[in-house]
C-alpha cells in the first residue's frame, strides 16, 4: 500500500460529496495525521455525507451522534448496566459501549451538548480510551472524529472554548458549492443516493500503513525552523488572544506531513505547512479576521519562508 | 577598588617595545619607566593605589627634566622617544578605565613603530611585526572589554592576524609605489657619531691592524656584467700624499681637487652597484677611474669619488669605472711634483737605499724596490708586533721586516720619494668575497698600496704587499693568513664550518633585506617604476596612483573575500546561487514575497521569463530536493549549481540598465 492510493480515496469519494475536493482533502489529511475534524458550517451542506462517504471508503465502521442539551456522558461513552443472572450465568454490572466505539465518528452540533458531555468526548479524542467506573476500555486503533458546529444558531448552546477547539487538528468549513456543481447534484438528486454503492479503496490495515507512511515523511530542519518561527510569530502577533501551543506545532508538522504524502512525496516542502497552516490556526488564536485577512496570512507574512 | 587589569597583550608589546629601546634611552630614564611598571603591576596585583595627581604632574615634569638635560633638546629622535618612553610609563599610572587603555595602546603603537628609527635589520623588523600583531591583538581586546561574549586570547590573535593579511597587500603596494623623498628611507637625521668604523682620513701604520678583525661588511657589490678579476679589485678611497702636520709618520687624505686629467680605453668599463654602509665620510670606494658617478658626487683629481655630503645612511649607488687608464701621463706640474716628493721624518737607512737607485730610469728604480721586497725576507703579518717610533720605515725595512699592508705601502713610497719618483699612498678595500651574485667586502679587507708617477704612464698603481704576499691580493686576506686562529670566522676561510655556512646564509638574507627593503628608496623607486613603465612625472601623481591602484586592488580583494563570507555563510555553493539567483529576479522586478515559497516564486519566474522557464523549473525540483528531502545525490547537487550558475549567467546583466530591460 503505498501513497499513490491516496488520490482514489479523495476520487471516489468527491464522486458522492460533489464539489467538496477540497474538503476531502483536508479531511484526509488529517485521518492520516492521526487528528480529528471540526466542520463548522451550516446544515445541509453535506457534513454528514462527507463524513459517512468516507468512512466507506477507507472502509471504517461509521457512528453519529446527534448532541442534544440534555444529553449525558453516559449516552456517549457507553454504561455499566446492571444485569441480572439469567441460565446460571452470576448476575453483575455489564459495559454496554456507547457510540464512541467506532472507527469513524461523527458528532453532529457538538455545541449543543452541555460541557460535560463535550468534554467526556474530547477526552475519548484524546486519549483513545474510555474510562467508565474505573475501568478503562480501548477505543479502537483507528478513530477518527468529525464533530460539526453550527455557527449560527448559537442560543441555548454551548461553543467550545479555544482550549477545548486545541483538540482538533483542523476547523474547516465546507461553504456553498459553484453553481455548475450545484446544478449537476440538483438534477442528479444529491450524492447520496449512491452513498451504499460505493466501495471501500483501503481497508483497516491499509490506512494504518498510510499513516505509519505519513509518519515518515522526511522534515528537514529548514521546515522544523519555518515551524519554529511560525508558532514564535502567533505568540508576538499582537491581534492574537493567545499563541500557538507547542502541541498545535506538532500537529501543524503531522498535518504538513499526512498533506505531502498526499502529494507522493517523502519530504515536507514550505508548500505543504501554509497549506494546512489557515485551518490549523486560525481558530486557535481568537482571530476571526483581522483587515481582510484571518491568522494565517499575519503569519504568513511575517515570518520569511525559507 | 583597583583599575581593570591591563590587557596582558598590552603589557606584553609595552614591555617588549620599551626593552628593545632601552639602549637608546638616557641613564635617567629607566628608573621611571622601571618605577611606573612596577607600580601599575603591584596595583593590579596587590591592590596598591596608584598615585595622586601632583606627584604623577612631578614626575612627569621630571622626567621631562632628565631627558632636556641629557639631549639639550626636547626635539629629534632620541629625545623623543625617551619623552614617549617616558608618557608610556606615567599614563600608566593614570589608567583608571578600561577605554582610558586606547591612550596606551596609541602610545605603545607609536613606540613601536619607534624602534625602527634606531635600527631596521631583518630581526628587528621580524621581531617589531610580531608585536605589532600582538599589538592588534591587544587593540580588540580594549574595544571589546564589557561585552558579554568577548574573544578569548586565541581567538583575538587569529582575528588580528586576519586583519594584518588583509591590510597586507595595500601596504604592500604602497611601499612599492608610494613616491619617495629621495634619499634614505627613513629620513632620520642621524648623528654623524653613529657611522661604521672603518678607514679614515688618516693612515698610520698599525692602524689598519685592528680593521683586520672585524668582520663586519663596509660594502656590498653586485657587477653589471661579469666580475672583475681578484688583481683588479681596489676600491679607492683615499688617496694619501702628505703627512699630519704633528706627526710625519701619518699620512692625511688629500682635499678633494678638481678634475682629473684622464684618458681612457672604452672596452675596459665594467658598471656596478654598491651598496654602502655609512660611514661618516664623502668618499664612495669605485673600481680603477670612475667615469661615471652616481648623482651628487665628482670624480676629483685623484681619482676619489667625492659626494657633496657625508653618508649617514646606508647608500646605494651605481658606477662606471675604466679599468684601463693614464692619469695625468706626461707632466706633472712642479709644486704638485714637489708635493709627491715630500719625505716626512729622516729614516736614513731608507735614504741611502734609496739613492743607490737615483741614476737609474723611474721604471728600473720602481723594479729595484719591488726586488728588495721579495728578496729580503720579509714576512707579511697581521700582527707584526712591535713598531718603531721615529724613522719607523728603517725600522721596517731593515730590522723587523714584518708588516701589514699599510707599513708595505708606507716603506714603499717613503723609497720610492727618496730615490725622486713620486708617488702617494691609496687606502680603500682590496677583493671580498662573493656571496650568492653579491660580492662583499668587509672592514677586513681594508688595505693600503702605493701609486708611482712615471711620464710615460702617468699614475700607476703598485701593490708591495703583492710582492710580500701575492696571495694576499689573489685570495684576499683570509686565505693569507688562514691558521691564525685569532680571525673572526668569517674572515677565516675554512669552507667546511658549519656556522661560517649559516654566517654566509644570513648575511645573504641580510643582503638581499638591506638591498631591496631599505635600499628600496626615491632613485631605485624611479629606475624601477620606469622599467615596468610606470615612471612617474610628479609625485602628487605618484601618489594618487599608488592610492588608486592601491584601493583598486584591495577593492578587488575584499569583493573575493565578501564573496567567499557570502558563500560560507549560504552554507553551499548551491544555496549561495540561490539567493543570487533571487537578486536577479528580484532586480527584474520578480521579488519574493515573505509568504512565498521557492516553488510559487519560480513558477511566477518561468511565466514571466519564458526563455528561462525550463530552467527555472527544473531549479525548483532540484532546490526543493536539495533543500528539504532527506537526502540528494552528489550528482543533483552538481545540476543544481550549474543550472543555477548558468541561469545566474543569462540574468546577471538583465535589469542593470534602464535601457536593457529583460
Amino acid at each position: 500500500m503505498d501513497a499513490t492510493i491516496c488520490p482514489s480515496i479523495i476520487d471516489r469519494t468527491a464522486s458522492v460529496v460533489v464539489g467538496q475536493r477540497p474538503a476531502i482533502r483536508k479531511a484526509l489529511t488529517c485521518i492520516l495525521a492521526g487528528g480529528h475534524l471540526l466542520i463548522e458550517d451550516l446544515p445541509g451542506l453535506g457534513k454528514t455525507t462527507l463524513a459517512h462517504t468516507l468512512a466507506q471508503v477507507l472502509g471504517l465502521s461509521f457512528k453519529r451522534v446527534q448532541f442534544t442539551a440534555d444529553m449525558l456522558p453516559a449516552d456517549v461513552v457507553g454504561s455499566s448496566i446492571f444485569q441480572p443472572g439469567v441460565a446460571g450465568a452470576p448476575s453483575g454490572f455489564r459495559f454496554v459501549p456507547g457510540p464512541v466505539f467506532t472507527q469513524m465518528l461523527l458528532a453532529d452540533e457538538i455545541n449543543r451538548a452541555p460541557p460535560k458531555v463535550q468534554s467526556a468526548l474530547l477526552e475519548a479524542m484524546e486519549e483513545r480510551q474510555v474510562t467508565v467506573d474505573g475501568k478503562r476500555y480501548p477505543l479502537p486503533a483507528v478513530f477518527f472524529v468529525i464533530a460539526t458546529q453550527n455557527p449560527l444558531d448559537q442560543a441555548g448552546t454551548y461553543p467550545l472554548p479555544e482550549s477545548q477547539l486545541d483538540r482538533f487538528a483542523m476547523v474547516i468549513r465546507l461553504g456553498y458549492p459553484d453553481a455548475q456543481t450545484e446544478r449537476e447534484m440538483l438534477l442528479s438528486g444529491g450524492g447520496r443516493a449512491h452513498l451504499n454503492e460505493v466501495e471501500p479503496v483501503v481497508d483497516v490495515e491499509g490506512l494504518q500503513h498510510l499513516r505509519a507512511q505519513a509518519a515518515r515523511v522526511h522534515v528537514a530542519d529548514r521546515i522544523a525552523g519555518y515551524v519554529q518561527s511560525l508558532l514564535a510569530a502567533s505568540r508576538q502577533a499582537p491581534e492574537f488572544r493567545v499563541g500557538l501551543s507547542p502541541r498545535a506545532g506538532l500537529t501543524l508538522l503531522n498535518l504538513s506531513r499526512a498533506w505531502a504524502l498526499i502529494d507522493q512525496r517523502d519530504h515536507v516542502l514550505p508548500d505543504d505547512v501554509q497549506a494546512v497552516l489557515p485551518d490549523l490556526v486560525n481558530h486557535r488564536v481568537g482571530l476571526d479576521g483581522h483587515d481582510g485577512r484571518d491568522a494565517a496570512d499575519l503569519l504568513l507574512e511575517r515570518v520569511p519562508t525559507p | 577598588m583597583p583599575a581593570p587589569r591591563l590587557d596582558p597583550l598590552l603589557w606584553l608589546v609595552l614591555v617588549g617595545s620599551v626593552g628593545l629601546l632601552l639602549p637608546h634611552l638616557p641613564v635617567a630614564v629607566l628608573p621611571i619607566v622601571v618605577a611606573a611598571f612596577v607600580w601599575r603591576r603591584l596595583h593590579e596585583v596587590a591592590g596598591l593605589p596608584l598615585p595622586p595627581r601632583w606627584l604623577l604632574l612631578l614626575l612627569a615634569a621630571g622626567s621631562t627634566a632628565v631627558v632636556v638635560l641629557h639631549f639639550h633638546a626636547l626635539w629629534g629622535r632620541d629625545a623623543g622617544v625617551a619623552l614617549l618612553v617616558v608618557a608610556a610609563g606615567l599614563k600608566l599610572l593614570e589608567t583608571h578605565e578600561v577605554r582610558d587603555q586606547v591612550s596606551v595602546l596609541l602610545l605603545t603603537f607609536f613606540l613601536l613603530i619607534s624602534v625602527l628609527l634606531f635600527d631596521q635589520a631583518m630581526p628587528i623588523f621580524a621581531l617589531v611585526m610580531l608585536l605589532f600583531w600582538l599589538l592588534v591583538g591587544a587593540w580588540m581586546g580594549i574595544a571589546q572589554a564589557g561585552v558579554s561574549t568577548g574573544q578569548s586570547l586565541g581567538q583575538r590573535l587569529r582575528e588580528a592576524g586576519r586583519l594584518l593579511l588583509l591590510g597586507l597587500p595595500f601596504a604592500l603596494i604602497l611601499f612599492a609605489l608610494f613616491p619617495r623623498p629621495p634619499g634614505a628611507l627613513w629620513g632620520v637625521q642621524q648623528p654623524g657619531g653613529q657611522a661604521q668604523t672603518g678607514l679614515s682620513e688618516q693612515m698610520r701604520p698599525g692602524q689598519f691592524d685592528e680593521l683586520a678583525e672585524d668582520p663586519t661588511p663596509a660594502f656590498r657589490v653586485r657587477f653589471e656584467d661579469s666580475p672583475v678579476p681578484p688583481r683588479e679589485r681596489y676600491w679607492r678611497v683615499f688617496v694619501m700624499s702628505g703627512f699630519a702636520e704633528d706627526d710625519p709618520e701619518s699620512w692625511v687624505a688629500d682635499p678633494a681637487t678638481g678634475s682629473p686629467r684622464l684618458e681612457t680605453l672604452d672596452d675596459s668599463r665594467v658598471a656596478y652597484e654598491i651598496t654602502l654602509e655609512p660611514t661618516a665620510s664623502r668618499q664612495l670606494p669605485s673600481l680603477a677611474a670612475a667615469v661615471e658617478t652616481p648623482r651628487r658626487s665628482r670624480v676629483d683629481g685623484n681619482l676619489v669619488v667625492q659626494r657633496e655630503q657625508a653618508v649617514d645612511d646606508r647608500l646605494r649607488y651605481s658606477m662606471t669605472s675604466a679599468l684601463d687608464y693614464r692619469l695625468e701621463a706626461g707632466s706633472l706640474p712642479r709644486f704638485r711634483r714637489q708635493q709627491y716628493l715630500a719625505r716626512g721624518g729622516l729614516n736614513p737607512l731608507l735614504a741611502d737605499l734609496a739613492a743607490e737607485w737615483r741614476d737609474r730610469p723611474p721604471a728600473e728604480r720602481i723594479e729595484r724596490a719591488l726586488a728588495y721586497f721579495r728578496e729580503q725576507p720579509f714576512e707579511y703579518s697581521r700582527s707584526p708586533g712591535r713598531r718603531g717610533g721615529a724613522d719607523r720605515a728603517d725600522t721596517f725595512l731593515f730590522d723587523t721586516q714584518r708588516g701589514y699592508c699599510a707599513d708595505y705601502a708606507d716603506a714603499f713610497v717613503r723609497l720610492m720619494r727618496a730615490a725622486d719618483v713620486p708617488a702617494r699612498v691609496v687606502t680603500g678595500y682590496q677583493g671580498g668575497e662573493f656571496n650568492g651574485e653579491f660580492l662583499v667586502v668587509r672592514q677586513s679587507d681594508a688595505h693600503a698600496w702605493a701609486e708611482v708617477w712615471t711620464a710615460a704612464d702617468g699614475w700607476q698603481r703598485v701593490d708591495p704587499t703583492a710582492a710580500v704576499a701575492p696571495e694576499r691580493i689573489d685570495e684576499g686576506i683570509a686565505r693569507s693568513t688562514a691558521d691564525d686562529a685569532d680571525l673572526p670566522a668569517t674572515v677565516r676561510r675554512d669552507e667546511g664550518s658549519f656556522r661560517r655556512q649559516m654566517r654566509l646564509l644570513a648575511e645573504q638574507l641580510d643582503n638581499r633585506w638591506n638591498q631591496y627593503v631599505l635600499g628600496y628608496d626615491g632613485g631605485f623607486q624611479q629606475d624601477w617604476l620606469g622599467r615596468i613603465g610606470l615612471a612617474m612625472t610628479h609625485p602628487v601623481w605618484g601618489a594618487l596612483w599608488a592610492l588608486a591602484i592601491a584601493a583598486s586592488l584591495w577593492w578587488g580583494l575584499l569583493l573575493v573575500l565578501a564573496r567567499r563570507e557570502r558563500r560560507r555563510q549560504a552554507g553551499s555553493e548551491a544555496e549561495y546561487l540561490w539567493t543570487r539567483l533571487q537578486e536577479d529576479l528580484a532586480r527584474l522586478g520578480i521579488r519574493r514575497d515573505t509568504s512565498e515559497s521557492e516553488r510559487a516564486l519560480l513558477k511566477r519566474a518561468a511565466l514571466a521569463l519564458p526563455f528561462a522557464a525550463d530552467d527555472l523549473r527544473r531549479i525548483g525540483q532540484l532546490l526543493e530536493a536539495s533543500r528539504y528531502a532527506r537526502s540528494t545525490s552528489r550528482r543533483q547537487a552538481r545540476l543544481l549549481t550549474n543550472r543555477l550558475a548558468n541561469v545566474h549567467r543569462r540574468l546577471a546583466w538583465r535589469g542593470r540598465w534602464p535601457w536593457r530591460r529583460a
